[in-house]
């Protein structure tokens, strides 16, 4: 019985993720495609629930679905021009594209089905808690928590060079 | 003085002539012809003395100095004179130097003269030098010279059109039998790893099948098809008489011309082993021996009518060499060296009388009395010589040859051989009778010959005495010396006096039915050809072989140079522009490829890493 | 019992990945294209942690690579749209089939 429900749950968590990253790429209207993608990344975070990543679809909820979403509507609605023009589709890529993603697709369930999984299934085994997270994060891997940082200082310090205004010109 | 050391000055004399004549300054004519003249003169001295001393010796005097050496072949530079090489080298030298001195009063008032001693000096010296090579690789250099010196002298008046034409035709058309000698030279070098004469005569035989053989003997036959103006390639020489009296009476009369024989003589041994190349080289000389004969029946020009009459005898001389008789070939190419040139001679005296007119019935409009006596005696000896009249040296030759072929039972050759003779006394006759009529039965031409000083007197007088002299008796003067070398017997039998009847017959035949028609004071001028239908048509278009030939020359060499042209611009041109184009439009068609798009590029990166994965997985 | 095997979570992560490289692929606008490399980083993460938690490996390793991820992919999208703005500035356009510079 618990099972059933936690399937069901899990189902619907799946089906909110595709749908939302679905309707993401499908889509015209761009402000759309970002809510879209905020309502997959909450999805996403309620599959890492049932990964055992607690912490982890914590942070996705609060990073991605509400940081990065943001900023990017915040692009889109703080420049109107951008946000402008509906594209009329073409059929021809539409179908190119589906193709190959339908092909890749094809390619990577047949690997995922012929590969020799050596899966251990039980739950139990492991320490999936934050503090054993934050013991390895700090003791295995402080260069890249490190460096993370830096990355995090460039790439603010790299859009604000990018988008900066040049001196004397209207934007 | 040694034997090898006359034979070096023999051969070089006329080489030092030629290269002080050339090098002299422009204004040093008299001591360029002087050099010439003396140098020949000293180098026909050397060479008779040589013949008296070396003649019957059975050992040659062989010289040679290698030049390049492969395998076992080697081209070497050199002498071999034996007793044919020995005869030949006198022949040559002799008449040559004669000429020259013939050439001073002949040429006296050209502006070239210089120039004109320089060639025919070197002329002699390319002749004399091919006579006693030693290796055959040689003597197709030397060969190639006399053909050069040759068109250098028939195109001696070169301001004038028809020389200069005249001058390529000649040297066009036996360049084209040269390439038969050449492939002869190869072949030999490859088949029988030697081109040395004295090896090729006596031991190459046995080194090439008989197939093999049959192909040198056509090739070389080629060479001397086009050099000694054999049928089709003869008909150069009538033409080549728009170059000086001298010219014609020196190269195409007596040497030149006469290479070609000498050559297969000289190769005769290597040559007779094929029965069919023998069989090919009787046939093709008697149809020119035929065909030159009836084109000089109703020729006008004189110097023409002795052309004619040279390649009629070159071909009588290689149906001989054909028919087997080499020694026959060989005597009458001697024989008829001396009368010929002599002839030649004459014919550029009478030509000045006739104030510078070559038609003999102009000649004849000149009074008896202003030809000089000893000129019309010389011309009536040398036609009776030409025509084989008993004691002139051309009737020994003749008489070798036919004594010969009765000998051999060649029946058909004979008979050949007895027409070509009948009409070759027919038209000698027909032109001594016509230069010497007296010019008051068709209007006369008055003549004067000009007082001038005694040198040229002598230079004009002397050379064609001498050969007269030589032509009525050297023959029998030097009978007991030359008798076995040109295997005269003088036994005669039964057979022998029935020869000499039959050809003394057909002689006089030939001479009378001439007289009949041109000794009167009413006289034709074509004689009994306009009797046969058609043959006074086929004559005066030369039995079309300058059409022919002319055809040839438009269709396929001109074809052919079209051709090579036309691939070269449109094939080889076209191909390596194109490779340059292939390379620009190839680059193009990659950088089509950039479009900038990129989502496409992504695609396609998506699809290959879809083909690896699905080959991977197929492994 | 779905919730407790491997594949489902993989065909997921599978799917979400190729959604996204569809919109790679068709999306016209920049930032729809940007929109699309979320959801591959995302399908990178889902597959992340679940072989963490089906594998014999140190459950914290999962999760930690997934934390970078989420951490770079929050650099990206900065530096992505300074870029988009920039590009705006200059080509009045953010259609990509537009912004062909590189052809031949």
């Amino acid at each position: 019985m618990q099972q059933l429900i936690g399937d069901l749950i899990f189902l619907l968590f799946a089906a909110i993720t595709i749908a939302g990253a679905l309707m993401a790429v499908g889509l015209k209207n761009i402000f759309h495609n970002v809510l879209s993608l905020a309502l997959t990344l909450l999805g996403t975070a309620g599959i890492f629930i049932f990964l055992h990543a607690e912490f982890l679809a914590l942070v996705q909820v609060l990073i991605y679905a509400g940081a990065i979403s943001i900023a990017i509507i915040f692009a889109i609605m703080l420049s109107p021009p951008l946000s402008m023009k509906p594209v009329p589709r073409s059929m021809t890529k539409i179908l190119v594209s589906a193709c190959v993603s339908a092909l890749v697709f094809a390619v990577f369930v047949y690997i995922f089905i012929k590969a020799p999984w050596q899966v251990s299934l039980d739950p139990s085994l492991g320490d999936y808690s934050v503090v054993h997270l934050g013991e390895v994060l700090v003791e295995h891997y402080a260069f890249a928590f490190e460096l993370i940082s830096v990355v995090l200082l460039v790439a603010i310090l790299g859009a604000l060079v990018i988008a900066r205004e040049e001196p004397g010109r209207p934007s | 003085m040694t034997d090898l050391n006359l034979l070096h000055i023999s051969v070089w004399a006329n080489f030092a002539g030629f290269f002080l004549a050339t090098f002299f300054p422009k204004n040093w004519v008299k001591q360029s012809i002087a050099a010439a003249v003396g140098l020949a003169g000293i180098g026909a001295l050397a060479s008779t003395i040589l013949l008296f001393r070396q003649f019957g010796n059975p050992a040659p005097i062989e010289w040679s100095y290698t030049w390049l050496e492969w395998n076992s072949a080697k081209v070497s530079l050199g002498y071999y004179l034996d007793d044919l090489a020995l005869i030949m080298l006198t022949a040559v030298c002799v008449i040559s130097f004669l000429i020259q001195l013939y050439s001073v009063w002949y040429m006296n008032e050209d502006p070239a003269k210089k120039r004109f001693f320089a060639t025919i000096t070197f002329f002699t010296w390319a002749m004399i030098s091919f006579v006693v090579s030693v290796n055959l690789f040689s003597s197709y250099i030397y060969w190639e010279l006399i053909g050069l010196a040759s068109y250098l002298l028939i195109g001696f008046w070169h301001e004038r059109p028809e020389p200069r034409k005249a001058a390529i035709k000649a040297f066009v058309m036996t360049r084209f039998g040269d390439l038969g000698f050449l492939a002869t030279v190869i072949l030999l070098l490859i088949k029988a790893h030697s081109l040395d004469i004295p090896f090729l005569i006596t031991d190459a035989a046995a080194l090439l099948t008989q197939k093999e053989l049959l192909v040198v003997v056509m090739l070389l036959f080629l060479g001397v098809m086009g050099k000694s103006a054999q049928f089709p390639l003869y008909n150069w020489l009538p033409d080549a008489m728009e170059g000086p009296t001298p010219v014609s009476a020196l190269i195409h009369s007596a040497t030149m011309v006469a290479a070609g024989v000498y050559l297969l003589v000289r190769l005769f041994p290597l040559i007779e082993v094929s029965q069919a190349g023998m069989q090919y080289i009787m046939v093709i000389g008697a149809l020119t021996s035929v065909m030159a004969a009836i084109l000089a029946l109703t020729e006008r020009d004189m110097k023409r009518i002795l052309a004619y009459s040279t390649v009629s005898q070159l071909g009588f001389m290689v149906m001989a060499v054909g028919a087997g008789t080499w020694h026959g070939g060989m005597f009458h190419l001697l024989t008829h060296a001396f009368f010929k040139s002599m002839l030649f001679l004459l014919s550029g005296y009478f030509i000045y009388a006739a104030h510078h007119c070559n038609d003999i019935f102009e000649m004849a409009k000149v009074p008896l009395k202003d030809k000089s006596k000893l000129m019309l005696v010389l011309l009536w000896i040398g036609a009776l010589a030409l025509s084989g009249l008993f004691p002139f040296s051309g009737f020994m030759s003749k008489e070798s040859i036919f004594g010969y072929l009765l000998e051999s039972h060649q029946y058909a050759v004979y008979a050949a051989a007895l027409f070509i003779s009948f009409l070759t006394a027919y038209y000698t006759t027909r032109m001594a009778l016509i230069v010497s009529k007296n010019g008051v039965e068709r209007g006369q031409t008055p003549f004067h010959e000009k007082g001038s000083d005694p040198f040229l007197n002598i230079a004009l007088r002397l050379p064609v005495t001498l050969l007269g002299v030589m032509t009525l008796a050297g023959v029998w003067v030097f009978l007991p010396w030359h008798k076995e070398f040109f295997h005269i017997h003088t036994d005669w039998q039964a057979e022998e006096w029935l020869n000499l009847a039959i050809t003394t017959t057909v002689v006089l035949t030939g001479m009378g039915i001439s007289f009949a028609y041109f000794g009167r004071k009413v006289y034709s001028e074509k004689g009994w050809v306009t009797l046969v239908p058609g043959l006074d048509y086929l004559i005066s278009k030369k039995f079309f072989l300058d059409d022919f030939w002319n055809a040839v020359m438009d269709k396929v060499v001109i074809g052919l140079a079209n051709l090579g042209f036309w691939s070269e611009a449109h094939i080889i041109n076209a191909a390596v522009n194109n490779v340059g184009y292939m390379i620009v439009r190839g680059g193009r068609a990659v950088s089509a490829l950039q479009v900038g798009e990129v989502q496409r590029y992504i695609l396609i990166a998506m699809l290959v890493i879809v083909a690896v994965a699905v080959y991977l997985i197929c492994l | 019992m779905i919730y407790q095997q491997l594949m489902p979570y993989l065909l997921l992560s599978a799917g979400l990945f190729c959604i996204g490289l569809y919109g790679v692929l068709e999306r016209r606008s920049l930032i729809g294209i940007l929109i699309a490399v979320e959801l591959i980083l995302n399908s990178a993460n889902i597959n992340f942690l679940a072989f963490g938690r089906f594998m014999d490996v140190d459950k914290a390793v999962g999760q930690i690579y997934s934390i970078f991820v989420i951490g770079l992919a929050a650099a990206e999208v900065a530096v992505g749209l300074s870029i988009v703005v920039a590009i705006y500035r200059k080509y009045r356009s953010i259609n990509i089939e537009k912004l062909v510079k590189l052809k031949g």
